[in-house]
């Protein structure tokens, strides 16, 4: 359920109130570790999961959040109360997160980019891709890993995520009309990769 | 074809309850039944994609996270303390040059014959800093960081911000782990220095997580920037 305005975090706890978040992020700038750990075990599960579905990989995406949450750390004296707390923390590790995507190396990501384009040479070129689709699932990460990267970072923080395109505008650094653009963007790629599976596939 | 972007932007918006006007959300969709079945078709998509299952965090990941922090804030200290080092030894360092280099004669090209007089040295002694660091040629009276912060003063910020991401790549290539491009983490403040170039208090903070070795490649990449300016 999306709560229009809110951000709908699944934690162990319930829901977290903004001013909760703020309230622990003042006691961390003035040094209480306490409160900046509370901080850390409150988001860790959505920004691991963030950083896993836009890098792909668990290690990485582990070492990304700890980096996300120490740049927190650094910050905490020039943050701005007015700001929504979580979206200052994704818009963290989606820098974070683009900096390890960024800071691949030229080869990998082109052999990474050359093996894509080849898989999907290949599956176009088998006769019956029925057969091929044993699961949705993959398809679908194969999908999104396809995305570009400005892309998934939309789809990723509107589905998974449950921002409002405000949020997510503030996030990326973008206005609002870009974020629906490439909402829509992908989905409408995800749609696509996912019907050449057939057409019973959504 | 722009035509069917703009409708299935319509459509997603829709899905997401974020259609600008009433008219958009209603008219688009639910007059069109092949929009209608793209819509149901981003509905299934996201429940699909919310089904796979996300990994969970380590369990000692908030462990791990503090002694990061604890890492990082060591060796901050630690380059502060050098600064400060390194400022005490110059502060010894360059009266004893100076007097070294004072009451020491200078050997002049030709060989002189001892007579038992007085002998006038023929080389005129220079006294000045640039003498004395002329002496240490590996040294360099500015730390790194506040030769950045100088190079600052004459380079755009997109040359920085260009030399920043150059870093970022170079570090990689040499398989360094650790995370460049500060400038980028603070993004909503990058337009505020853009807008007033003067302000390098916050700069200067973004630049001090940089390491000894990092910060001498982004003056190098400063310098070969000014130099082409």
């Amino acid at each position: 359920m999306y709560l229009p305005g809110f951000i709908w975090l699944e934690m162990e706890s319930n829901l977290m109130p903004e001013t909760e978040d703020w309230s622990l992020a003042l006691r961390a700038a003035g040094g209480d570790m306490d409160a900046f750990t509370l901080i850390v075990e409150r988001y860790q599960k959505p920004i691991v999961q963030f950083c896993w579905r836009m890098t792909g990989s668990r290690p990485d995406a582990e070492d990304i959040a700890q980096e996300t949450f120490v740049r927190l750390y650094k910050a905490l004296g020039r943050l701005r109360p007015e700001q929504a707390f979580p979206a200052l923390l994704f818009s963290i590790a989606r820098n974070a997160t683009l900096n390890h995507l960024r800071g691949a190396s030229r080869h990998r990501r082109r052999v990474a980019a050359f093996s894509r384009m080849r898989n999907q040479v290949a599956d176009a070129l088998r006769p019956d891709r029925k057969a091929q689709a044993r699961d949705i699932a993959e398809a679908l990460e194969a999908a999104l890993a396809a995305l570009p990267p400005e892309y998934r970072e939309a789809i990723v923080l509107r589905e998974y995520h449950g921002f409002d395109y405000q949020h997510i505008a503030a996030i990326l650094a973008c206005p609002v009309g870009t974020v629906r653009s490439r909402i829509a963007r992908a989905r409408e790629q995800l749609r696509q990769h996912l019907l050449t599976y057939g057409e019973d596939v959504l | 074809m722009n035509d069917d972007l703009e409708k299935y932007e319509c459509v997603s918006a829709r899905v997401d309850g974020e259609n600008a006007t009433s008219e958009e959300a209603t008219s688009v969709v639910d007059d069109d039944d092949a929009l209608m079945t793209v819509y149901r078709q981003y509905q299934e998509i996201g429940r699909l994609m919310r089904a796979v299952p996300a990994p969970t965090p380590s369990r000692h990941f908030a462990d791990q996270t503090l002694a990061r922090l604890s890492r990082q804030n060591k060796r901050n200290t630690g380059r502060g303390a050098l600064v400060f080092a390194i400022a005490a030894m110059l502060l010894v360092a360059l009266p004893a040059a100076l007097w070294f280099v004072t009451i020491t004669p200078q050997p002049s090209d030709s060989p002189q014959t001892f007579t038992g007089g007085e002998v006038e040295s023929s080389v005129a002694l220079d006294t000045t800093e640039d003498a004395f660091w002329a002496l240490m040629p590996d040294a360099h009276p500015y730390s790194d960081l506040e030769q950045t912060m100088m190079l600052l003063e004459e380079v755009s910020l997109e040359q920085v911000l260009l030399a920043l991401e150059e870093i970022t790549l170079e570090a990689h290539q040499q398989e360094e782990t650790a995370l460049l491009y500060p400038m980028q983490e603070y993004g909503w403040q990058i337009n505020g220095l853009a807008e007033t170039p003067g302000m390098y208090s916050e700069m200067f903070l973004m630049l001090e997580t940089l390491n000894d070795a990092e910060t001498r490649t982004l003056n190098d990449f400063l310098r070969a920037a000014l130099a082409q300016t």
